[in-house]
């Protein structure tokens, strides 16, 4: 074999390893930051279901999911013309908030995965890619994409929601299941009262309340995805072209 | 070795036999809940329990205990403390090893959140299921808005395996559905048979 030839080989090699590398890093960084980022923003609407509610779940949640998952979304488009980064980093977060229900919630504190289970949003993650690669606008992306991502957050995880809001009858009193499981598996330091579900400013919509949830979780998430992209310029292209332009 | 090398040698192994929990004879090693570390204003100024009783002090998984007692909240509430006005009974140890299935206060059933006032004596009654095969310290709780959670007196339970694992069936009331809410909604129904449609 010439020199030439093993060179060229251990060149191929050395970009594959990189690759792989590169990859690696990617999966742990969408794995961890979103997870971070949900915890501290979504926080109990997430971990428990007798948190998830008609109000502040269907706001809170989608618009700290997709602060993070921009940043992918952004990247992926921007470096690779691919319009995959939000499906990979809500694939990632996803696989990264059942490893913390499985091994801390249900491992270490012995909570069952029915009353800590995570929202998803790969669905809504494959809508934003989606637009993107029909419209190859972030303009568009923001108005159509970010605001469906705020708009089916709801419908799509109330599905995994709706049998935990049957009613059951306890010693004449009624409740849903959610709540009896917050009260049954106790969490001594988030009593009761802590828990901001259902709170009476939307009550004068009567049964239209999640109507004006859903809505304003659309256009807070379209404002949400500017900020994402914001992140993902000043985090993954500025320093880039920084050292770019100093070579 | 330098004395200085020494020194740090048995610091080290010191730390380690303290972290991994292997204390020297003679000294018991702490597993309970820091309640006396509560500074004496609040254990005496804020609620006092008394007459606390707990029925078991050894459990199978699935078998209840029942825990009564009462608890007033002083006169004397420490100024710098929120008077509360929402209250929630609870027990305090490490993860629901032990569940709640019943609130009595005032011989009422209140599961959830309840108003309370200076001055009054609560008489509470909490039915416990055993979960996780363990030792636990258990600890009535009572949770106060603004103030937060203040601890009775505690005991050691222990929890061995039972017969089969937990579970606690309830009845929906729409449909007369009995459910288990240990793995409700994660349970997956047998598929039907598929019926094949014969060409012929």
């Amino acid at each position: 074999m010439k020199a030439e030839e093993l060179t060229a080989l251990g060149q191929h090699r050395l970009a594959k390893a990189f690759d792989v590398i590169l990859l690696l890093a990617l999966i742990g960084f969408f794995t961890v930051i979103p997870h971070v980022s949900r915890m501290l923003y979504m926080g109990d609407w997430d971990f428990w279901v007798d948190w998830k509610d008609k109000l502040w779940w269907p706001i809170v949640g989608p618009a700290s999911a997709l602060l993070v998952t921009t940043v992918g979304h952004y990247l992926a488009w921007y470096y690779l013309r691919l319009p995959l980064g939000a499906t990979f980093a809500a694939v990632c977060v996803l696989i990264g908030a059942w490893i913390s229900r499985i091994f801390s919630f249900y491992g270490l504190e012995y909570y069952p995965l029915n009353f800590v289970w995570p929202a998803t949003t790969i669905p809504m993650a494959l809508a934003l890619d989606l637009i993107l690669f029909w419209s190859r606008s972030y303009l568009v992306t923001s108005f159509v994409g970010g605001f469906l991502w705020g708009f089916i957050f709801y419908p799509i995880n109330w599905l995994m929601l709706m049998p935990f809001l049957q009613p059951i009858t306890l010693f004449g009193k009624t409740f849903t299941i959610a709540d009896l499981m917050g009260y049954y598996f106790v969490r001594p330091q988030t009593p009761e009262y802590l828990r901001r579900i259902d709170e009476g400013t939307l009550q004068a919509f009567l049964g239209q309340r999640i109507w004006i949830s859903v809505l304003t979780a659309g256009v807070a998430c379209t404002i949400v995805y500017w900020v994402g992209i914001g992140i993902g310029k000043a985090l993954g292209v500025m320093p880039l072209n920084k050292v770019i332009r100093q070579t | 070795m330098s004395r200085c090398g020494k020194l740090c040698a048995t610091l080290t192994l010191a730390l380690c036999l303290c972290t991994t929990g292997v204390s020297p004879p003679g000294v018991s090693r702490v597993q309970a809940h820091g309640e006396h570390n509560l500074e004496p204003f609040i254990r005496m100024r804020g609620v006092t329990f008394f007459n606390v009783q707990f029925t078991h002090d050894q459990l199978k998984v699935n078998e209840t205990m029942t825990v009564t007692g009462k608890f007033r909240l002083m006169h004397a509430w420490p100024r710098m403390l929120t008077t509360p006005e929402l209250s929630w009974i609870g027990i305090l140890v490490p993860g629901p090893k032990l569940a709640v299935r019943e609130r009595w206060i005032n011989g009422r059933f209140i599961q959830n959140s309840f108003h309370t006032e200076l001055g009054e004596i609560y008489d509470f009654k909490m039915v416990l299921q055993a979960r996780q095969p363990g030792r636990y310290h258990i600890h009535p709780l009572v949770n106060l808005s603004g103030t937060g959670g203040l601890v009775g007196p505690a005991k050691w339970i222990t929890v061995v395996p039972g017969d089969a694992p937990p579970s606690y069936t309830v009845e929906v009331a729409a449909t007369g559905e009995i459910i288990d809410l240990e793995h409700f909604g994660f349970a997956r129904h047998r598929p039907r048979t598929l019926r094949i449609r014969s060409n012929s």
